[in-house]
Parts: C-alpha cells; sequence; structure tokens
C-alpha cells in the first residue's frame, strides 16, 4: 500500500522522523517495502483490508502514537427507496452480491482540484476528471472501490447483475481491451449489455467530458468470486485487489458518504434518485468472548486490563465487561478478528512484540521421538559418505525423454500443470536422476564417480499414489568395487543379508545418452530396510590373548563361491576368518584364519579340518 | 652359523638405536645391508651349505635383514623428520571422502541445535490431499491464503505435491498427543518457472511444540537460542507482527543485516533486518479440528527457508545449482 506521508496526515498527526513511524508500522505488523520522497510503501496483509485505505494506516498510527484520528468530512446521503429501484440482482448471482448501493445525480465535468491532483499523482493514478478522480481518491482514503457511470449510456438506466453468459464480450475501460467472459464471472449490465465487472469499469457507459448525470455505486461481492475473475481474465486493478480481502459492507455507506460530499463540493452534484441499497442479509455484528488471562497464557507477558482496554479502545473496538470475562465487539472494518487469539495479538503487537521476554521452553521434556523414517536416512547419510560417496539431490520430477528411456513412465505419475512440459514426470526411480547427474560430471572429465542419493519415488499403485523412501548410488569401477560398498553398508548397518541388485547401467541408455564411461548402480528400498534394521549392532570385540593359526589353502571351486564358503564356516567353528587372496580361473588362494578364545591352538586342533577342507573341492 | 649371524643383528642393532647423525647411519646401512656389507657377504656363504641346513639358515638370515632395515627405517624417519630431499610441500597422497549435499549438511546442524532444546525430527508425505495442504492449516477452500501458493498438481482439485512442509505439522497434530516438540525439515513444491532464485523443487525448516502453558515468550527464547548457535552469539533478531493463516498471534522474526552492519543496502532492502522466518502460536482452530482443547493447550510454530539459509551459508548464488550437478564438492 502506497502512503503519501503529507496525504497520510490530513487524518492524523505523524512523528517528526519518518523512520520511527516505519519501524514501529513495521513492528505492528506492516513492513515497510520501500521509503522515497515522503511516500512509503507498506505490505500488503492478506486479512487487513482496512489498511487497502489511507484511514485504516492512520488509525494504526493514532494508536501506536497516542494520537487522535480525524475521519474526513462526509455528506448525508439521499434517502433509501425501499423498492431499490436501480439495482436488480438475478437469482443467479445472489451468492456473489453481499451488498450494491447506488444513487444518480447530475454533476459538472471539469477537472479535478489540483491538490487532488497532485496527490493521486503520489499516489500513481492517473487523473481523469472531477468524478472519476474522485471516486478514486476515496478508494485511496477508505479501501472501499466505488464506480460512476454515465446514467445516459445505460439503457434503462438501471442495473442488473447476473452471471455472464459463456462466451460473453466486455469491452473494459481501457481503450481497446474486449475480455470474453464466462458464466462464472458477475456481470452488471443496463437493460442490453454488461457495463462493468466488479474488477473494472466498462467502456460504453464510462464518465467523460460529455456526462452530466451520473449514477454512483459502492458494492460489496463474493471475495473468491472476484478472485477467481481477476485470475481467469488476467485483469488486476486496484478494486480487484479490495474486493478480493474480505471488505464489510458496512463500509459501503462512509465511503458513499465521502464520495458524495466530494462531488457536492467540486462537481456540484444534485441528487436525482434515492439511494437503493442492495443488502438482503445485512451482516451481523459479533460479540467475541474474551479473558484478559489469555494475554498471559498465549504471549508469556503480564499486561495491565487497563492497558488491553486502552489498546482495543483506540483501535474502536467495543468492550463491555461480562462478569469475569469481557464481551469484546470489533469495527466492522476489522474482518479479520474472529475470536480470542486474534484480540491477543492486538494487544500484544500494538504494546509491543519486543516487549514479550524470551523464557526457555520448561516443563518435562518430551520423549525423544525422531520418526525411524527419518533416522534411517540419517544414518544411511552417514554410512554412504564413510564410503565415499557425495550426496547430491536431483528433482523429483524428471525429463519425460528420460523415464521413458529408463522405462518407468507406465506406473509414473504425471504432473497436471507442469511449469516445464518437458518436466512432468515424477520419477519412479533415483537411477534416471543421479545418471544424468553423472553424465554431467563426466563431461567435466570427472572420472572417479560414487554419488548416492537419498529421496522419495513415486507411482501409482492400484489407483492410489504411494510414494516411498529410496536410497540410489552410482558410480564408477568395477561389479566388486560395488559389491564391496554394498558389503560393508550390510556390516554398517548390521543387515548381513543386504544382498540388492547390482546393475551395469544398460548400455541402450549410456549410447543414447553418450555415455562412454561403465557406470553400475544400486537402489534400496530404505522403507523395507527400516524394518529389518537390528535396534543395536556390535562392531567391536576384544582380541584373544592366543595367537591364530593363519595358512594360505588352494581349493578347486566347483560351485558358487558363497555356497563354498558357507560349507567351510560348517567345518569347524575354529575357523574364524576366510580372506579371498587370489583367483586364478576356478583356483582360489583362500586364507583361512583359525582362532580359540580358549586356548592356544596347535597343529594338532587345525590339521583335521584342513584335511576336510581340502576334500571340498 | 646361527650364532654369527644371531650377533651381527644384536651388533647392528645396538650400534643404530645409537646413532645420532644422518651420516653415521647411513654409513651403518652400508656396512651392514649394502651391496657388499656384512649379510651380503653371508649371503654368498648360504650355498655352500647342505639343503636341511640352508632353510635354517635362510629364515634366520632373512629374519635378521628384515631386522636391520626397519631398525634402519625407523632410525631414519625418528632422526630426521625434514629429509633433506623431500619437498614437503608436495601434495599428500590424496584421501577419496563422501560429503553430505549442503541443505541435509544445514539440516543437521539445525537438527542437533533444536534436538538441544528437546525437539525431535519428523517427517510426512509429499504427495498431499486439499486436507492435509490447505484446510487444516486454517486455510478453507475460498481463504485467499490459498492464493499465495500456486500449487503443483497431481490430480485436481485435491492432490498436489506439499506447498510446504507444515502439512507435516497436520499430520503431527492428528497423530501424537501433547504435549510434543518437534522440527522437520523437508521438500515442498509448488508452481514456479525455474530460475537462478526461484525453484519449483525448493526446502523448508519448520518446527511445532505443543503443551501446557507454552507461550511467545517460548518462542522467543526457541529462535533466539536457534539464531545464536546457528548464526553467531553477536547476531541480533527483531519480532515484529506478521500474518499468517495457521497461526495466531503471528510473528515474522528478522536478523541483523551483516551486510550493511544495518546501516541499509541493496541486500536489506534498505531495512537494516533480513527476514528470516515466520511462526507464531500455533492457530486455535487447528486444535479444534483434532479435538484439542485450545482454551486448556497452547503451543507455537515456526518455519524457515531451508533453501535459502543453505544458500547464504555455503555462498550459493543460484537455486539451481543444488540440484543440477553444477556443484562442486571441494573435497
Amino acid at each position: 500500500m502506497i502512503v503519501p506521508l503529507d496525504w497520510l496526515s490530513d487524518y492524523v498527526k505523524l512523528p517528526k522522523e519518518v523512520k520511527l513511524l516505519t519501524d514501529k508500522l513495521t513492528v505492528i505488523g506492516h513492513m515497510l517495502d520501500k521509503a522515497k520522497d515522503n511516500i512509503i510503501d507498506l505490505e500488503l496483509r492478506g486479512n487487513r483490508p482496512d489498511l487497502l485505505g489511507l484511514i485504516g494506516v492512520a488509525r494504526e498510527v493514532a494508536t501506536v502514537f497516542n494520537q487522535k484520528l480525524k475521519l474526513p468530512d462526509v455528506s448525508t446521503l439521499p434517502k433509501i427507496d425501499k423498492g431499490c429501484n436501480l439495482v436488480k440482482v438475478d437469482k443467479s448471482a445472489q451468492d456473489l452480491v453481499y451488498r450494491y448501493t447506488a444513487f444518480s445525480m447530475k454533476i459538472k465535468i471539469g477537472p479535478s482540484p489540483g491538490w487532488m491532483i497532485k496527490r493521486l499523482e503520489s499516489w500513481g493514478v492517473p487523473t481523469i476528471n472531477n468524478v472519476v478522480d474522485i471516486t478514486n481518491y476515496v478508494m485511496i482514503e477508505t479501501g472501499q472501490p466505488m464506480h460512476a457511470f454515465d446514467s445516459d449510456k445505460l439503457i434503462g438506466k438501471r442495473l442488473n447483475l447476473r452471471l455472464a453468459k459463456n462466451g460473453e464480450k466486455f469491452s473494459t475501460v481501457q481503450q481497446g481491451q474486449i475480455v470474453t467472459l464466462s458464466s462464472e464471472d458477475l456481470v452488471i449490465c443496463d437493460d442490453e449489455s454488461p457495463q462493468t465487472l466488479s474488477l473494472i469499469g466498462g467502456w460504453g457507459s464510462k464518465v467523460s467530458d460529455q456526462t452530466s448525470e451520473i449514477l454512483l455505486e459502492a458494492a460489496t461481492y463474493n471475495q473468491a468470486n472476484c478472485r477467481r475473475s481477476s485470475r481467469r481474465l488476467k485483469i488486476v486493478t486496484d478494486a480487484s485487489v479490495r474486493h478480493e480481502k474480505l471488505l464489510h459492507p458496512a463500509q459501503v455507506l462512509p465511503a458513499l458518504e465521502r464520495a458524495y460530499y466530494l462531488l457536492q463540493k467540486y462537481a456540484s452534484a444534485k441528487p436525482t434518485s434515492l439511494v437503493s441499497d442492495y443488502y438482503p442479509n445485512p451482516t451481523a455484528l459479533k460479540s467475541i468472548l474474551f479473558y484478559s488471562s489469555e494475554v498471559k497464557r498465549l504471549g508469556g507477558i503480564d499486561i495491565s486490563v487497563k492497558t488491553m482496554i486502552k489498546i482495543l479502545t483506540s483501535l474502536e473496538f467495543k468492550i463491555v465487561k461480562s462478569g469475569l470475562s469481557y464481551k469484546i465487539t470489533p469495527p466492522t472494518f476489522r474482518t479479520d478478528i474472529e475470536q480470542s487469539a486474534d484480540i491477543v495479538e492486538e494487544i500484544l503487537r500494538i504494546y509491543g512484540y519486543d516487549q514479550i521476554p524470551s523464557i526457555p521452553l520448561s516443563g518435562i521434556i518430551p520423549q525423544p521421538m525422531t520418526y525411524s523414517s527419518y533416522k534411517i536416512q540419517e544414518t544411511l547419510r552417514d554410512h554412504m559418505t564413510i564410503l565415499g560417496f557425495d550426496e547430491v539431490i536431483t528433482l523429483s520430477m524428471i525429463n519425460n525423454k528420460l523415464a521413458k528411456l529408463f522405462g518407468c513412465d507406465a506406473d509414473a505419475i504425471s504432473l497436471i500443470n507442469p511449469p516445464d512440459p518437458d518436466i512432468a514426470t515424477l520419477r519412479t526411480s533415483l537411477i534416471p536422476g543421479l545418471t544424468e547427474y553423472a553424465r554431467k560430471l563426466l563431461n567435466q572429465n570427472i572420472s572417479d564417480i560414487k554419488l548416492f542419493e537419498i529421496g522419495k519415488v513415486f507411482y501409482k499403485q492400484n489407483n492410489k499414489h504411494v510414494e516411498v523412501i529410496k536410497l540410489g548410488f552410482i558410480s564408477t569401477g568395477n561389479f566388486f568395487d560395488i559389491k564391496g560398498i554394498v558389503d560393508t553398508l550390510g556390516k554398517l548397518l548390521g543387515i548381513s543379508n543386504l544382498k540388492p541388485q547390482i546393475s551395469q547401467l544398460d548400455p541402450a541408455i549410456t549410447y543414447e545418452l553418450g555415455i562412454k564411461t561403465s557406470l553400475y548402480w544400486v537402489e534400496i528400498n530404505v522403507d523395507n530396510l527400516i524394518h529389518e534394521l537390528p535396534p543395536f549392532v556390535n562392531h567391536y570385540e576384544i582380541r584373544s590373548i592366543y595367537p591364530p593359526i593363519i595358512e594360505d589353502i588352494n581349493i578347486i571351486l566347483t560351485e558358487s563361491y558363497d555356497s563354498l564358503i558357507n560349507k567351510i564356516k560348517k567345518l569347524s567353528s575354529l575357523i574364524k576368518q576366510i580372506d579371498l587372496i587370489d583367483k586364478y580361473e576356478n583356483k582360489l588362494t583362500l586364507r583361512i584364519t583359525y582362532h580359540s578364545n580358549s586356548k592356544q591352538l596347535s597343529s594338532s586342533d587345525v590339521s583335521p579340518i584342513r584335511e576336510k577342507l581340502m576334500s571340498l573341492s | 652359523m646361527r650364532e654369527k649371524l644371531q650377533n651381527i643383528k644384536n651388533e647392528a642393532l645396538a650400534q643404530i638405536i645409537s646413532v645420532s647423525d644422518q651420516e653415521e647411519l647411513e654409513r651403518l646401512r652400508a656396512h651392514y645391508l649394502g651391496k657388499f656389507g656384512q649379510l651380503a657377504q653371508f649371503a654368498k656363504e648360504l650355498p655352500k651349505l647342505s639343503p636341511e641346513e640352508r632353510i635354517n639358515a635362510g629364515k634366520i638370515f632373512n629374519d635378521a635383514k628384515t631386522a636391520i632395515e626397519n631398525a634402519v627405517n625407523s632410525k631414519t624417519q625418528i632422526q630426521n623428520p625434514k629429509s633433506q630431499n623431500l619437498d614437503e610441500t608436495l601434495p599428500g597422497v590424496p584421501v577419496r571422502v563422501g560429503l553430505l549435499h549442503p541443505i541435509s549438511a544445514v539440516a543437521r546442524e539445525m537438527n542437533d541445535i533444536f534436538r538441544y532444546l528437546g525437539f525431535s525430527v519428523a517427517d510426512g508425505p509429499e504427495i498431499e490431499n486439499d486436507e492435509f495442504n490447505f484446510t487444516r492449516l486454517n486455510l478453507p477452500l475460498n481463504h485467499p491464503g490459498r492464493d499465495l501458493q500456486d500449487s503443483l498438481y497431481i490430480k485436481e482439485p485435491n492432490i498436489v505435491l506439499r506447498t510446504h512442509t507444515s502439512s507435516v505439522e497436520s499430520h503431527i497434530l492428528e497423530t501424537h498427543k501433547p504435549p510434543y516438540r518437534f522440527v522437520f525439515p523437508g521438500k515442498s513444491y509448488r508452481y514456479e518457472n525455474v530460475s537462478a532464485s526461484n525453484h519449483m523443487v525448493f526446502y523448508q525448516y519448520q518446527g511445532v511444540a505443543v503443551g501446557e502453558n507454552i507461550t511467545l515468550a517460548n518462542l522467543k527464547s526457541t529462535l533466539e537460542t536457534f539464531v545464536h548457535m546457528f548464526f553467531g552469539p553477536e547476531r541480533k533478531s527483531r519480532f515484529r507482527c506478521k500474518y499468517y493463516p495457521e497461526v495466531e498471534p503471528g510473528i515474522g522474526v528478522d536478523i541483523d543485516c551483516q551486510f550493511c552492519n544495518q546501516k541499509g543496502c541493496s541486500v536489506c532492502k534498505n531495512r537494516g533486518w533480513i527476514e528470516m522466518l515466520g511462526g507464531g502460536m500455533v492457530h486455535p482452530n487447528m486444535f479444534r479440528v483434532v479435538g484439542i482443547d485450545p482454551a486448556k493447550y497452547s503451543g507455537f510454530a515456526w518455519g524457515m527457508g531451508l533453501d535459502r539459509i543453505t544458500m547464504a551459508r555455503y555462498k550459493i548464488n543460484d537455486i539451481r545449482a543444488l540440484f543440477n550437478g553444477n556443484l562442486v564438492y571441494k573435497i
């Protein structure tokens, strides 16, 4: 919200130093975006439509600096027309219009007074003529958008609010801008065609130099519908920004009264109708039950009840004591105040967040309960980095071509609205991303690649969306280099049967990606691993005081190495370790370590075992 | 034979141990181990022995030779830590180590700090439904807050990739009974055209503590402790009022801008402060949805940009480099 300070000072006395003003506004919730030449720009708060008007800003300033708020002059409106002859709302549009208030008047078109032109320009709106400028001026003052029609251009001289027809065209007040409406857009029509939208005025009935009579309106619409129309039609105006927020219908009247005053003063306005006030379900004032102890309970700070009441009163909240509690009625323009916690925030922010003490959490420290799904990821990160692998993170969505190349597009989940249509598939495996990453490193002439990633993969299963945590790694080297990694990882985790598939990257893929180096990869389902992970792994034991007997034997391999080793292990409990020393074709040299914790071994202990061992091949 | 070798060995070891300068050591090395040294002389005798004797003598010979060599070598190292011929500025043998991704490294630093404050670490699904991503966070269907985030849809209208890690908070509120304290780092997604400063994949770090008598004063202490431990004890933080649908009262926390010492610069938009995180007291509506009495229990929650903080920490000025292979791991 742009706030020209000399304009703001119409409504409240400002502190001499701009920095004092902006610092205070920032701390109470309206952060300074930028300041330049006596104009400050405050960040918009999603829930405070009252701050989209300068009077709202002035009210905050008055409260923090203990000043009086000076409201601008207004004129009393003509009487209400019970028949509401100027405004009809079609049944289909009744959910979209909360209040629509309008009346007509004769006016004299001319230029706006110089001070108004200067102010509007400082705010950044172009000036047109006195009537249009006054509607803009009042919107900036009050936050309530309003619009003036040229009455003579309105066929039937009245308005009908309805849903647009699909494909219906509308020419906006921006010359040459024609938009195509859908059946979800609200249109404000004369007897023949759309004249305005909630977002923007229309070309046909705009106020021009020839205008002699106007129809002035202010309204409150369904915010969500305004927002959707604005997105759909790609129209963002000062009015649309305000209508999207929860403006209170009660704000319509003071805005019209203010505009009427200025129109009388600067455009010789003379009313030609009563006020048509379409407002079928007036919003009731709500009161909130409030206990002053809540400020301490949520804020952790002692503030006297007297101070609380002073703050709330200054913000125009009505307070009635009711036993131990208070009934508090927020002013209509504070549509953000719904419950007790909101009132606590009001008191705290004005009292000063900087006054809140810093008190460590106390009470019983909750049991540590880090999720096992997180813990295992951290464990794997430790192990993989120990094993010399660098952790990388690749995107959860992959290039469609890559997905296809890896054949993981069958059960893949696609994004409905990908920002880049080429990257629209959620990965079903970490390997395509890791491969692409490795390729990038190979292209940089990095030859020793060891990468891992821990992350989610996604796929469809029985019409459900499934996500699984995976550990993937990719490495240059040969099969047994990777097998060594997997073996050690299994030992570190204490999972003896960790035997994932070790695969060489498919030559068809490497060819397609232009990768000339052999890459091996492994992918492990971490969610499954959680259940296999022992709670404790003992990597240590005391060294025996008895020396081992170590000998190398030659043996011919007639089966798989794994099954041979299993057989050897079963021969004797004295065999503590078997290492593969050498292998030539099917001839193995194994180093056997015999060891006992209870006695010194001699060759008489070992030789019968050795004989059985030799007979294995 | 055996005796003779034993004597040579003992004599050699005694001399080598007591030697005090490099030249003398070199002379001893040549004397015993050199081409025409004592052991070489001995070796010439070996073939003259009978086969059985030879095996035995060979073994003793080797023992003696190894022992003398070892003694010379270790003496050389001890004697002469600065060898005259060695250029010690030559690089050492490279050791391959694995490094964590910077985001994991920063998350770990943060987890350590918050664990010390009694927090555990939680996580949750990345594919979310409308209810957990929005509704339970006090963002009903027509809430303008939903405009703040443009979601990536899996299935319209109600299956999205989570737009923030606040969805984990929805699940925590649903599954745990107070008191509890959790932090939850994680990936989030949004509709965003990828550039150096924005990405459709980003990381957040959030936390929540729920119990009785938890106040904004506790949040202030928790976050101040974090700022001091993570950014340094000299850093200042500022608390101001800020609106987020899922908290009430809401706070924004800024830290002092170190680029300009709070004088005002382009980094801090002349504010002297840099926005760091948002938070506040868990909104009473969020407690009501899960059947917790907001008059009895209270809690605080906060969230910050894990990727932004990571980028600032490691001076990475392009968010894409976190994911695309343009990051150099310097060890």
